[in-house]
């Protein structure tokens, strides 16, 4: 008789059946066939434990002693949980100027640095900091002061750079974060560090934490929309990728949904002509049937977030040429956003799409602008890129005000770093480059229980050291959390033995000063 | 068992009992520390204590399932678990000896409850004696002897837990009834609290508050006294008053004013959490920076006692009280099931605004606008007053849902934008006496019906973009009041 084949390919194989995996480790098969049952039946009995769990406990005791298990069933659409205490923001928008801004440029105003043209930055203030390849080798590292003016801006008067018009006249309504620190200095790991809490792929991001954690407030709608803006020729582009919006090890259906800026913005959405919606509502209902069988079989939740998928791309085909039928907005829209609003895909465009959004009930929604990577041509590239975002900042903001919603929207402008304050390559009169620089960079934040018109942390005289009140990444992802509602200790998924948070497993501090 | 071989056992028992009570005697707790065997012998009294309170119980019940007669057997085995209980009573109290010598106790409560249990052991000696001979006294003596089991366990719990851990929650109703006292109030401060007595101070007459009070002393409370307090003093030390802190411990004074490093209070606090010597010690929750912070400043501004809060500066905020707001509606929760019917129904969601059950619950119609019209606000009056958010944005309501709306009387919040009331309808909503946020852009009011409600005390932001009224332009819609 021809033995038992020592080789049970399982379904833990990281490597493609390829190498060994548990199942090979030398003992009896028949304690191998059972760990393979186990594998298939955990999912199951570890959701059905639960479930009956509750099932019983409810029935013994009446709903009125079973509050959290009450409390999950009326939060609808899924949601996890429920906020940790009632908060000011119910919803949230993220402009995110991908390719760092240069902070000293635009919001942090250092009037002494006009007088240092050219001359070297002091070691002392660069410290031993290791560089990025692109400036490490430069022989000198001369400053180069901002090309632009900067005018006092508001009842406050504060500074803010010529370059923004539009946005400056906000000074007074938004709180201003100088000091933004991240431990990257690559474009790569700090946009995932800021996006998703870590600089390895593979995190939720922190829409994902907030659909899980939040759940949804309208179920036609994807609860964490992604709008990517048209890109300005000319600028210096960095990739952005889906890993930026994944739900990581969450379930599929907390990712972020991208819409494109340019044709349909979700592809396959509408019907080929001549088929009608009951005809397309049969067939989601057959493939959700096989599903489903899938789902009894296996016990994989993943099946089920298809399922989710299926459901919401259909009620998505009618919610969706609502949400970008722009034809039903008043002149006194076109009037705040500009003509740049009526092209599809603009970053104002997508700052409109962004208010229609708050008011459809998405939870959030992050809408990105690439180009702002000037490490060289900062004069040629930085007005364009101010020019394409400047009016869409303040007009999204501006019209939350003024129609009543950004009492409890949280509106968030940044980039994953700042520049460095002397010249990538060669300054001049007329140009200059600027490197990356993670120690400090200003972020915005308007509206949604933030300060109104309060600057948060000090620069040195250099824009390049924190002199006070640092806010690391993580300590700014709590807060944003805790504006939401969401206590960011107690928002966790159990993965690879670690109970995994947005903010990590350093301790991350919110930081009450920017709270109103 | 019979009385042959019991009354042998019942006499080395006998002897142990006088042995351990000699022992209480010449050596009683004196809050100093001893070695570490005995320490780590003695932590087990907690642990073994619960087996002869368990067992004594036990021995009761099969007793009295004696009275009946198809459990007659169960009375058979009581002796044997009679046995076992003084067994472990024994050893209990010898545990309990060594942790209360082990350092941290003294006082009147330790002293009573070790007497409690040397008698206890006693009495069940006693019980395992007269048990075969004499039923009556053996009744007696049993019943006697739960009674002194239930005490001495109080004085134990009151030992660790302090006293009135089990009364501190018990409900004002059944405290009345019992006719327990009301609990002592938990010293932790809140910011409330300090804005009351900084008021206070200000009035003429009245002392005003102190640093130590209000900041200093409750740290200690918090932190430290369970172990060095009036009834644990570990290392002789107290921190429950002024005085006992200034006092010091068994190494001498803590506290050295104007010098916070060269104070060893400070010093312990500050050590790495590893450390042997730090504290609170391991697995007690350690101070946090805000809490040392203010304790370096009494020490550096001189450890005084009279030194006014108000004349320190840059002491560290006191943390916002985290169970701060004030119940908004009634707990939801007995009423979840007429919630979800509605739900379910009307296609609304009922949202509780957070996982506090009085933050009241949103009313959220964005998925079914089109399904929420006048009538559907009547379905929801029997919860109206759950109901604090109210997003009626673009739905069906109209001026005659408005006169349902006026009786959601705990309504904060409410958007009725791009909706088709108008003016009369609006001029109800005055009724709403804790509306704070009313959203009316793009709606058919005027200024005759926005009049009445700029009155309102509590309303402190109304849009009213897009309508035609006078007063809404660009980022001046808000309200604004002082």
């Amino acid at each position: 008789m021809k033995p038992e084949s020592p080789w049970i390919q399982g379904e833990c194989c990281d490597h493609g059946g390829e190498g060994p995996t548990v199942y090979d480790l030398p003992v009896p098969l028949s304690l191998r066939q059972e760990w393979k049952r186990l594998a298939t039946r955990r999912h199951f009995l570890g959701r059905m434990g639960k479930t009956l769990g509750w099932a019983g406990l409810t029935s013994l005791l009446g709903s009125r002693f079973v509050g959290r298990a009450a409390a999950a069933e009326l939060t609808g659409g899924g949601a996890h949980r429920l906020p940790d205490f009632a908060p000011k923001a119910k919803r949230a928008i993220y402009l995110f100027m991908s390719g760092a801004p240069s902070q000293m440029d635009l919001w942090d105003y250092k009037p002494g640095l006009t007088s240092l043209f050219d001359k070297d930055l002091p070691d002392s203030v660069r410290g031993n900091q290791a560089l990025t390849g692109m400036t490490s080798g430069q022989a000198r590292f001369p400053i180069a002061p901002p090309h632009w003016g900067f005018s006092r801006q508001g009842k406050s008067g504060r500074y803010v750079s010529d370059l923004l018009p539009w946005t400056g006249k906000l000074v007074d309504d938004i709180t201003l974060i100088h000091t933004m620190q991240t431990d990257a200095i690559n474009h790569e790991p700090a946009i995932l560090l800021i996006n998703t809490g870590n600089m390895v792929p593979g995190k939720p991001s922190l829409g994902s934490w907030l659909s899980y954690g939040l759940g949804s407030m309208n179920e036609n709608l994807p609860t964490f929309v992604v709008l990517n803006s048209l890109t300005i020729p000319g600028t210096d582009l960095q990739p952005i990728s889906p890993k930026l919006w994944s739900s990581g090890f969450l379930s599929n259906e907390y990712a972020g949904v991208a819409f494109r800026s340019q044709g349909a913005p979700v592809l396959y959405l509408d019907d080929p002509a001549g088929m009608s919606r009951d005809v397309r509502r049969e067939l989601i209902e057959a493939v959700n049937t096989i599903n489903q069988m899938t789902f009894e079989e296996v016990g994989d939740p993943e099946t089920h977030a298809r399922i989710h998928q299926y459901e919401m791309a259909f009620r998505m085909q009618a919610s969706l040429p609502e949400l970008t039928d722009l034809s039903d907005e008043p002149a006194s829209t076109w009037t705040l956003y500009g003509e740049d609003a009526k092209q599809v895909g603009s970053f104002a465009y997508n700052c409109l799409l962004a208010r229609r959004m708050v008011e459809r009930g998405v939870r959030f929604t992050q809408v990105y602008q690439r180009g702002w990577d000037v490490h060289s041509n900062v004069v040629g590239n930085l007005p364009k890129l101010c020019a394409a975002t400047d009016r869409g900042s303040y007009a999204l903001v501006a019209d939350l005000q003024r129609r009543g919603l950004l009492d409890d929207t949280l509106v968030i402008w940044g980039g994953e770093f700042g520049r460095t304050v002397y010249s990538q390559g060669g300054l001049s009169k007329d140009n200059y480059g600027r490197d990356h620089h993670p120690r400090c960079f200003t972020t915005w934040m308007a509206g949604g229980g933030t300060k109104k018109g309060h600057v948060h942390g000090q620069t040195d005289d250099f824009c390049y050291n924190v002199v006070k009140d640092p806010v690391h990444v993580r300590d700014f992802n709590a807060t944003v959390l805790h504006l939401l509602g969401v206590n960011h200790e107690k928002l966790t998924f159990k993965f690879q033995g670690l109970a995994q948070k947005l903010t990590g497993v350093v301790p991350a501090k919110i930081v009450p000063d920017l709270i109103a | 068992m019979t009385s042959r071989t019991s009354l042998p056992l019942c006499g080395i028992g006998l002897f142990l009992v006088i042995a351990l009570a000699l022992a209480v005697l010449k050596a009683p707790p004196d809050g100093l520390e001893r070695g570490q065997l005995s320490q780590f012998l003695g932590r087990f009294h907690p642990l073994v204590v619960h087996l002869p309170i368990g067992l004594v119980l036990l021995v009761a019940a099969l007793e009295c399932a004696g009275f009946f007669r198809n459990r007659k057997h169960l009375q058979a085995s009581a002796s044997f678990v009679l046995t076992l209980a003084a067994f472990t009573a024994l050893i209990a109290v010898f545990l309990g000896w060594l942790l209360a010598r082990s350092g941290g106790y003294e006082g009147r409560l330790v002293t009573r409850h070790m007497w409690g249990g040397v008698s206890l052991a006693a009495a069940l000696i006693l019980c395992c004696a007269v048990r075969e001979s004499n039923v009556k006294l053996y009744g007696t003596a049993l019943f006697a002897t739960v009674c002194l089991m239930a005490w001495t366990s109080d004085q134990g719990g009151k030992l660790t837990h302090g006293e009135g851990f089990l009364t501190e929650f018990m409900p004002a109703k059944l405290r009345a009834v019992l006719g327990v006292p009301p609990p002592e109030k938990r010293h932790t401060p809140t910011t409330n609290q300090v804005g009351i007595s900084l008021v206070s101070a200000s009035t003429p007459g009245n002392v005003s508050v102190t640093f130590f009070a209000s900041r200093v002393a409750p740290i200690f409370q918090d932190k430290c006294v369970q172990c060095h307090g009036a009834q644990k003093k570990k290392g002789k030390l107290r921190l429950d008053t002024f005085e006992n802190v200034m006092r010091g411990g068994k190494d001498g004074v803590i506290v050295k004013p104007g010098d916070p490093s060269g104070s060893e209070v400070f010093r312990r606090i500050t050590l790495p959490r590893d450390n042997k010597d730090a504290m609170p010690a391991e697995g007690k929750p350690g101070p946090t920076e805000a809490e040392i912070k203010v304790i370096e400043m009494w020490i550096a501004l001189g450890a005084s006692q009279s030194l006014a809060a108000e004349e320190v500066r840059g002491a560290p905020p006191l943390a916002p009280p985290m169970t701060a707001s004030p119940p908004l509606t009634a707990d939801y929760r007995p009423r979840s099931d007429k919630i979800q019917a509605l739900q379910s129904e009307l296609g609304v969601l009922l949202v509780p605004r957070s996982q506090n059950p009085t933050d009241g619950l949103i009313l959220r119609t964005v998925s079914v606008r089109e399904r929420c019209d006048d009538a559907a606000l009547v379905k929801l009056a029997p919860i109206a007053s759950l109901i604090v958010d109210a997003e009626l944005a673009r739905t069906k309501v109209t001026d005659g849902g408005l006169k349902t709306l006026s009786t959601f009387s705990n309504l904060r919040s409410l958007d009725l934008s791009h909706t088709a009331i108008t003016s009369v309808g609006v001029r109800l909503l005055s009724r709403l006496d804790k509306l704070e946020t009313l959203n009316l852009t793009a709606t058919g009011v005027d200024d005759t019906g926005v009049a009445l409600l700029r009155h309102k005390a509590r309303l402190k932001r109304l849009y009213l973009f897009e309508t035609k009224c006078t007063v809404q332009s660009e980022l001046q819609t808000e309200k604004q009041k002082r």
